[in-house]
């Protein structure tokens, strides 16, 4: 080849990766962690100021005792977060049943279909509420047959009222009165981009534009099953204007373009705030308290992880890699916990190696869930999807938490920070850190007190197979 | 090709191998931090300046390579990165000499900057295509980051000017280096 052609030819190289980079493509990838796999002999040739490094970091691991009361925190806090689907008293119709179920994950394709691991498969079918707290989440789709593999690990998918095609009959009552005011149809999102609402169809009287509004599917049109969750919460009817969005994604806030929208704002984070939920069915039995699940620490799905150098080259980044990869089990998502703690997630993951991101990790995403210290018991309150900002020159680590949910009241609250469950890889119960919540409508940003001040553990293990049972 | 040549290679990618080890370890746990040089640029800026034309881009990506074996960023970001600066600075070297020290810390401090700032950006565009990771905004990123793109921009021109000729001096490597007439 000519200078000139070899020229174009390495600046066209240049482009295709540089597009590859920021535009990625799965098979691509996983053929460049193939490709990349010898590379790990390179790392295990730095293994002289690995040894040198791993000493000092022993030397920084927490105590016994510190592991385990924080393992003794984690199973109380465990207890909360699987009892937190049940609803208050008098909500559940008598003759119902109550089946517990914990959301694992989401279709990726499909961001309105939770996939949740049921206690108890016998006498589930398509089309029975779901229901978290005093909330209503959704209907199940079709359920696997006993045969299937998914049935014995207890896998079901839930519709949410927020997917396109979901319509429930609900009523509106005056909040101060209780009296109804008004029947509709709820489902699908309504028509804004500022926020998550669910759409209104064919009110009863176009003149009420506020209450609470719960599920009510008339008994008498019984095509599903639907009917058992009357009474459930929807949310609040809201009449509000919503701008048009400009070129740059802000509103345009004009009276001219405004537009009046009528909604239900919900009292639940749909996007990721379903952690724990309860399946109705009309058999009989009362719901009791949530059976006590496997220990997710001592469930035989973790491995103790290797990591040939605990280094990273960027500064801006809090990255390690993995001495083991997708032949050991490690999937992309896993967490990595020391104890209870959690300590970052697989970002990537190849055959013999993996890349992981630590909590300090700008960019780092994980479910949350707040035990929010009010004097007496620690209450739990669903975070949602907190994103790593970095560290702070304190040392602590900064999330940005949307409070979708927020806090009631003003000033800031006391709080430890677990991770949730919904998200395949990631056990619920895994210890983030302290923070001060604030109260009030979001977006905030948290400043997290890790344990131990952030020293990074010795003794580090994966999650296994991330989804092949669930979280 | 020569067995010289191939075990210049080789010593190419362990040099660069211990170098990059070396450069992890300082940033993450010392509190000089950001203050840490890139080292695997310099050696890329040095490598370009330095040897022969054809293998200059070769010297690029197995340095991409290596550098790949030690950091979460993306391979095709690392590997973009690294041949774009070796192209650069080869093509300055057609109308300058960029063997001296201080054209070589000028372009090497400039080309940290730049890289910096790519992994970055690529990072940002990426969104949520890694697991556990979360889209964020080019332009908060690029604020979150820039101050270490200052520090390891002096930190490896001083390098540069103090070390950088050492590089291509280190033991295993005359059969890639260009004779000095």
């Amino acid at each position: 080849m000519t200078p000139s052609r070899t020229r174009t030819f390495h600046w066209t190289l240049c482009l295709v990766l540089a597009l590859l980079a920021i535009r990625p493509i799965a098979l691509v990838d996983r053929l460049f962690a193939i490709a990349l796999a010898p590379t790990r002999v390179l790392a295990e040739l730095a293994g002289p100021i690995g040894w040198l490094q791993s000493r000092r970091v022993l030397a920084a691991g927490p105590g016994d005792d510190v592991v385990r009361a924080e393992v003794a925190r984690h199973h109380a806090l465990e207890q909360a977060v699987l009892d937190s689907a049940l609803p208050s008293p008098g909500y559940l119709p008598a003759g119902a049943r109550a089946v517990h179920a914990e959301v694992i994950g989401r279709r990726r394709d499909d961001l309105d279909t939770i996939e949740i691991r049921v206690e108890d498969m016998a006498g589930l079918r398509a089309g029975l509420p779901v229901v978290s707290g005093d909330c209503f989440v959704g209907l199940t789709e079709v359920l696997p047959d006993p045969g299937d593999p998914r049935y014995r690990h207890g896998l079901a998918t839930v519709r949410l009222i927020t997917a396109r095609d979901s319509r429930i009959g609900a009523l509106s009552s005056d909040e101060s009165s209780g009296a109804a005011t008004c029947q509709m149809v709820v489902g699908a999102l309504a028509p804004r981009a500022d926020a998550l609402h669910l759409d209104v169809h064919n009110p009863a009287d176009r003149s009420v534009q506020s209450g609470e509004v719960v599920v009510y599917e008339p008994e008498g049109l019984r095509e599903g099953l639907a009917y058992i969750a009357n009474g459930f919460l929807l949310g609040d009817l809201v009449l509000e204007p919503v701008y048009p969005i400009g070129p740059r994604g802000e509103p345009i806030v004009e009276e001219r373009f405004a537009k009046s929208v009528l909604g239900v704002r919900p009292r639940l984070d749909y996007a990721t705030g379903l952690y724990q939920v309860l399946v109705l069915t009309p058999d009989a039995g009362a719901a009791g308290p949530a059976r006590q699940r496997e220990d997710v620490l001592e469930d035989g799905l973790w491995t103790l992880a290797r990591m040939p150098l605990r280094g990273e080259p960027s500064p801006w980044r809090e990255g390690r890699k993995l001495g083991i990869g997708t032949r050991h089990g490690v999937r992309a998502g896993a967490a990595l916990a020391s104890g209870a703690r959690l300590v970052g997630r697989v970002l990537r993951s190849g055959p013999v190696a993996a890349d992981v991101a630590l909590l300090a990790d700008p960019g780092f995403s994980v479910l949350a869930i707040a035990m929010v210290e009010t004097g007496g018991e620690p209450t739990a309150h669903v975070l949602g999807r907190l994103r790593g900002l970095g560290r702070a020159r304190d040392g602590t680590l900064r999330f940005e938490w949307p409070a979708t949910l927020p806090l009631a009241g003003a000033g800031e609250v006391r709080a430890e920070i677990w991770t949730g469950s919904g998200e395949r890889g990631v056990p619920r119960g895994l210890l983030i850190g302290a923070s001060a919540l604030p109260r009030g409508a979001g977006p905030h940003v948290l400043h997290v007190s890790p344990p131990d001040a952030g020293a990074e553990p010795a003794r580090i293990a994966v999650r296994l197979g991330a989804g092949e049972r669930g979280s | 090709m020569t067995r010289a040549r191939w075990i210049s290679w080789l010593m190419l990618a362990v040099w660069a191998s211990w170098l990059t080890a070396a450069q992890s370890v300082l940033v993450a746990k010392t509190f000089l931090g950001a203050w840490v040089p890139d080292v695997g640029l310099l050696f890329v800026v040095v490598c370009a300046s330095r040897f022969e034309t054809r293998d200059v881009p070769r010297a690029a990506l197995l340095l991409g390579v290596v550098r790949s074996a030690y950091t979460v960023e993306s391979p095709a970001a690392v590997l973009a990165g690294f041949l774009a600066a070796s192209l650069v600075v080869h093509g300055v070297r057609t109308y300058a000499d960029v063997a001296g020290p201080l054209a070589r810390a000028a372009l090497a401090a400039s080309l940290v900057v730049l890289f910096d700032a790519w992994l970055v950006v690529a990072e940002s565009l990426r969104g949520g295509a890694d697991a556990g990771r979360g889209a964020s905004g080019v332009g908060a990123a690029l604020l979150g980051a820039s101050p270490s793109f200052a520090a390891g921009a002096i930190a490896t021109a001083i390098v540069g000017i103090a070390f950088g000729g050492a590089l291509t001096h280190l033991p295993g490597l005359t059969p890639l280096r260009r004779p000095r007439w």
